[in-house]
């Protein structure tokens, strides 16, 4: 929620270092490329920006690697922030009912996330 | 039965919420202290008509309140009791709680709260008192005790769904079976809440892409059965841990309350235990938890879900629904008119042009011609919508009326995929509801009585919608025992509606039970309640610019026939050229199309001319004598007789040419005009003329009414 | 209705048959050239028939034989003001044609007077009032009026 944010937050957010970028399928088959990819970017210094805009295709196991993402960021206290979710991401986050898993401690709720 | 109701629960929670802003603004007004009876009137009707939807849909709780609610209105109404400034308070505050219970119901969360039963215990008890003096409270307060006994007594089931619990084995995704798939297809079934565990899920740099570690617990209200829950995990079999259990019906707020969590019943490898310590902790946790590495486990990441999950709204109607003002969608269809008009020139225009780059020119505007064509079509369709969202609700609602009053009914519906303009539909949906249960409460008889009177112990209610003379007609009939009149006319005697020694015709009569506050059933039940309705009825069709009728046969049934204008509808039409006019013929009227021959004409005494359709012989009207235009033809046999059929009644149209058939959108000519008999409205065509629409009841009409009909044709002399 | 209400407006003049006419001009919605209508049975005959303005369905009146005035040729010079009209509650829109428009004017009350009494004759009851200026006299069109007698 954004009330909880530090102050130190904006200042941070402005040069996003690691960047997760999802291609336009996230599922199952790209899982391993993903998963590679996800930590490569942990592996630079925060905040981190994860982009799920251009997904066209998501399945559960899509969802999962992004929900770990999430949780390795909020169990570190790393911050990261959505830079955008396609409508097919944001349906599958709905009905796998994750999207409070994924409200990233360090920014306003991405749009769509309460 | 395999309806859908819950389908219908955004719309009365729609309509409740903006009813319960109309009743705010009333009660607002109602403070200064004048009692004005149509302020008092409108409170009464939101009430009333909120009781009656949530009686339908089974929200015991709000039809419980709403009933009190109710009789302390009547109370208000009748005088019994006058409005004092802390009654109004009292009542203020019922909208307040009437609206929490709502958006709980809506969010199918437990309604009852202390502050809710409070003030229903408080509204009871002014209900009972007699601070007025009011004369005759006795009989309401029986009234409560009935109503408030009912609907839990009724023991309705809620509506009934499934506890689902699904724990993926590490080989489901893997073998291509996705628990969203799974999901997605569940929240199609109906309502589907979902809880997720995310618990078992390790870091990042330890999870298996392909292994599922997540976990769900489900509700899914749904009246689905088993067998298509089990489709959906079929191939899942043996992959995965799963649990389904029917919900237990909700049968009273007590009951709701307690299962506010519920746990899953009985599963042998569902740790519910754990599952709801994550949503307890969850609710402890959730709003101050800091973001440090203090929220070390995973666990207790986890429990950082919501303790109200999230609801996720079925596939079907979410499938993009908004709502978007009336105005915009006109402002759209007008603009299209537009763009086809400038299509049409740009035709025009082109069709001048010569070479080879014209004759491209005029293929892209073919194509072009096509895509407004189906725009327009598209954007008109946006208003349309088909009765059936109304008739829909019927069968259910007649099943349960049926069994609380004892009554065997059946019910018979035709023509729901007639579409009326969505501002007609939203208005005749409660009028309907009434007509209906009138028809039920007091149409039909109980079994033992129709026995008697030798009819067949089931009932018959019939809801037909159609098509006539550029109008809709719905009807709602039964075959009950009709209107008694003289307990109509005592009853209107003893309201001071008509005079002692007055005597009416039956007609007249009948139409008695229009009046406001009208109600010829001495016992007041909560299914038809106290007479509102015909009026109410009547009120909300006129408004619409429609028309209610009412017919009675003593002994053999009542039907109202309801006359609604098409303010915008589409009609299927048939273009016919008569001169340089082109009128438009509602293709439903249309029998067929004739070419006529010589020995098919006769003439009745100079005056009529008849045509000889096999066995019939059929009046025929010369539509440019009828509307005093020029046309090409005057010898019937070098034009065309269009057969149509009106109110039973058939005639010829004699016509110079038959054009194409197409949709047209009806304009009413009453908006900056006035009615023409005849004319149902009128349209407008590609090339931007107006043409007019027939209304065939009324061109038969002013046909018989022509003074001295034309001479008659030569050549049939 | 007063009949001398004509207090300080605007008004669109045009010339019917050789008089200047004038109304209101919150009244125009806009003026457009003549084109053809299609005729309705059986309405009187000073309603030509009705239009297409932008999906809405228009009745279009000649004027002059609203008047009962000597009935002229349309051409190209035939004008058509549309006007808005409140109407009970909702508001009519109508078409006028006139042989042309003329000016727009501001007219103080004082310049209006109230008409005098006719009886029934000249359609005195489509009159609000007359204006003296610039040495014409104007003749102010009673809009609602023509609007409650086009739709009763």
């Amino acid at each position: 929620m954004a009330k909880d944010a530090q102050p130190t937050v904006d200042d941070a957010l402005a040069e996003p270092r690691g960047r997760v970028i999802l291609g336009a399928s996230c599922t199952i088959h790209e899982g391993a490329a993903i998963k590679a990819h996800m930590l490569e970017q942990l592996a630079r210094a925060g905040p981190y920006e994860i982009d799920g805009s251009a997904v066209e295709r998501v399945d559960a196991a899509g969802v999962q690697l992004i929900v770990a993402f999430a949780l390795d960021c909020l169990e570190r206290g790393l911050e990261y922030v959505w830079k955008g979710r396609s409508e097919t991401l944001e349906h599958a986050i709905e009905l796998l009912s994750v999207g409070a898993l994924l409200e990233s401690p360090g920014a306003a709720g991405p749009p769509g996330a309460q | 039965m395999t309806l859908d109701l819950a389908q219908f629960h955004e719309t009365f929670f729609e309509e409740g919420f903006e009813a319960l802003g109309s009743m705010e603004t009333a009660l607002l007004k109602l403070s200064a202290g004048e009692p004005d009876a149509e302020l008092i009137n409108t409170i009464f009707r939101v009430a009333h008509s909120i009781k009656g939807g949530s009686a339908t849909f089974g929200f015991a709780d709000v039809a419980a309140f709403t009933h009190t609610l109710e009789t302390l209105l009547d109370q208000l109404r009748s005088g019994q009791r006058h409005v004092h400034s802390n009654i109004v308070d009292v009542l203020l505050r019922s909208v307040d709680v009437l609206r929490e219970m709502l958006s709980s119901t809506q969010r199918k969360q437990p309604v009852a709260s202390a502050f809710t039963a409070g003030l229903h215990a408080q509204l009871q008890a002014i209900v009972k008192s007699s601070a007025d003096g009011g004369a005759s409270a006795p009989p309401v307060a029986a009234a409560i005790a009935v109503a408030a006994g009912s609907p839990a007594a009724a023991g309705e089931p809620a509506v009934p769904g499934w506890h689902i619990r699904l724990i993926p084995g590490p080989l489901m995704m893997e073998h291509g079976n996705d628990p969203l798939r799974m999901l997605r297809e569940l929240a199609s079934l109906g309502t589907l809440v979902t809880r997720v565990d995310a618990g078992k899920v390790p870091t990042l740099a330890e999870l298996d892409p392909e292994e599922c570690v997540l976990s769900w617990q489900m509700e899914l209200r749904s009246d689905a059965e088993r067998a298509a829950i089990d489709q959906i995990f079929e191939w899942a079999e043996g992959e995965c841990t799963l649990s389904i259990e029917p919900m237990s019906p909700v049968v009273s707020t007590q009951a709701a309350a307690s299962n506010a969590a519920p746990a899953p019943a009985g599963t042998a490898t569902a740790p519910a235990a754990s599952a709801a310590a994550v949503t307890a902790a969850a609710a402890a946790a959730a709003p101050d938890a800091p973001v440090t590495p203090a929220v070390a486990s995973r666990a207790a990441a986890a429990a950082k879900l919501p303790s109200a999950p999230e609801a996720v709204r079925s596939a079907a109607s979410e499938g993009g629904s908004i709502r978007v003002s009336i105005e915009k969608i006109d402002e759209l269809l007008n603009s299209v008119g537009e763009l086809v008009i400038t299509q049409s020139v740009c035709s025009q225009l082109a069709a001048l042009l010569e070479g080879r780059q014209a004759d491209e020119l005029r293929n892209a505007l073919v194509q072009f011609e096509r895509h407004m064509r189906s725009l327009q079509e598209s954007v008109m369709r946006v208003r349309m919508l088909p009765i059936a969202s109304i008739f829909n609700r019927f069968p259910r609602m007649i099943r349960d009326l049926g069994q609380r009053l004892g009554k065997k009914v059946e019910l018979k519906m035709s023509g729901d995929q007639t579409e009326l303009d969505k501002t007609v539909l939203e208005k005749i949906g409660d009028p309907l509801v009434h007509l209906v249960r009138n028809a039920v409460d007091h149409g039909i008889e109980m079994p033992d009585q129709r026995r008697a009177a030798g009819k067949d112990e089931q009932g018959k209610i019939s809801l037909h919608a159609y098509h006539k003379g550029g109008n809709v007609i719905v009807e709602v009939s039964d075959d009950g025992a009709g209107l008694q009149r003289d307990k109509i006319l005592a009853k209107a005697r003893e309201r001071g509606l008509v005079g002692a020694d007055e005597e009416l015709p039956d007609d007249k009569i009948l139409n008695l039970i229009f009046a406001p506050g009208f109600s010829t059933v001495e016992v007041l039940s909560d299914v038809s309640g106290r007479g509102v309705g015909m009026d109410v009825v009547r009120r909300n069709i006129n408004q619409i610019g429609g028309h209610v009728q009412l017919h009675s046969t003593p002994g053999k049934g009542s039907t109202v026939r309801i006359r609604l204008p098409l303010t915008l509808a589409i009609l299927d039409g048939q273009l016919a050229r008569v001169g340089r006019e082109i009128y438009i013929v509602p293709i439903v009227s249309i029998v067929e199309t004739i070419q006529i021959k010589r020995d098919q004409i006769n003439s009745l005494a100079g005056k009529a001319e008849l045509f000889r359709l096999r066995d019939e012989y059929i009046p025929i009207i010369r539509l440019y004598e009828l509307f005093g235009i020029q046309a090409d033809n005057t010898d019937l046999l070098n034009g065309l007789l269009m057969i149509v059929e009106a109110d039973g009644k058939r005639v010829g149209l004699f016509v110079d040419e038959l054009l194409s058939q197409q949709q047209v959108v009806i304009k009413s000519l009453e908006t900056n005009f006035r009615q023409v008999t005849a004319l149902a409205g009128a349209t407008m065509l590609g090339d931007g003329r107006v043409a007019l629409i027939l209304d065939i009841p009324g061109v038969i009409v002013r046909y018989m009414d022509q003074p001295c009909r034309a001479e008659p044709a030569k050549e049939a002399a | 209705m007063s009949r001398n209400a004509a207090s300080a407006q605007q008004v669109l003049t045009f010339k019917l048959a050789g008089e200047e006419y004038g109304l209101g001009i919150l009244a125009v919605q806009e003026i457009r050239g003549w084109s053809a209508v299609t005729t309705i049975p059986h309405a009187p005959e000073w309603v030509l028939g009705v239009m297409d303005l932008r999906g809405v369905t228009v009745p279009v009146i000649d004027l002059r034989r609203r008047f009962e005035l000597e009935p002229a040729q349309f051409g190209p010079a035939t004008v058509v003001i549309v006007i808005r009209v409140p109407s009970g509650e909702q508001e009519r829109t109508l078409g006028l044609v006139v042989d042309a428009v003329s000016e727009v004017y501001d007219l103080a009350a004082s310049d209006c007077h109230s008409l005098p009494d006719l009886g029934s004759a000249a359609a005195s009851e489509l009159v609000q009032g007359l204006a003296q200026r610039e040495g014409k006299t104007l003749i102010l069109l009673d809009v609602a009026r023509l609007a409650m007698s086009v739709v009763h």
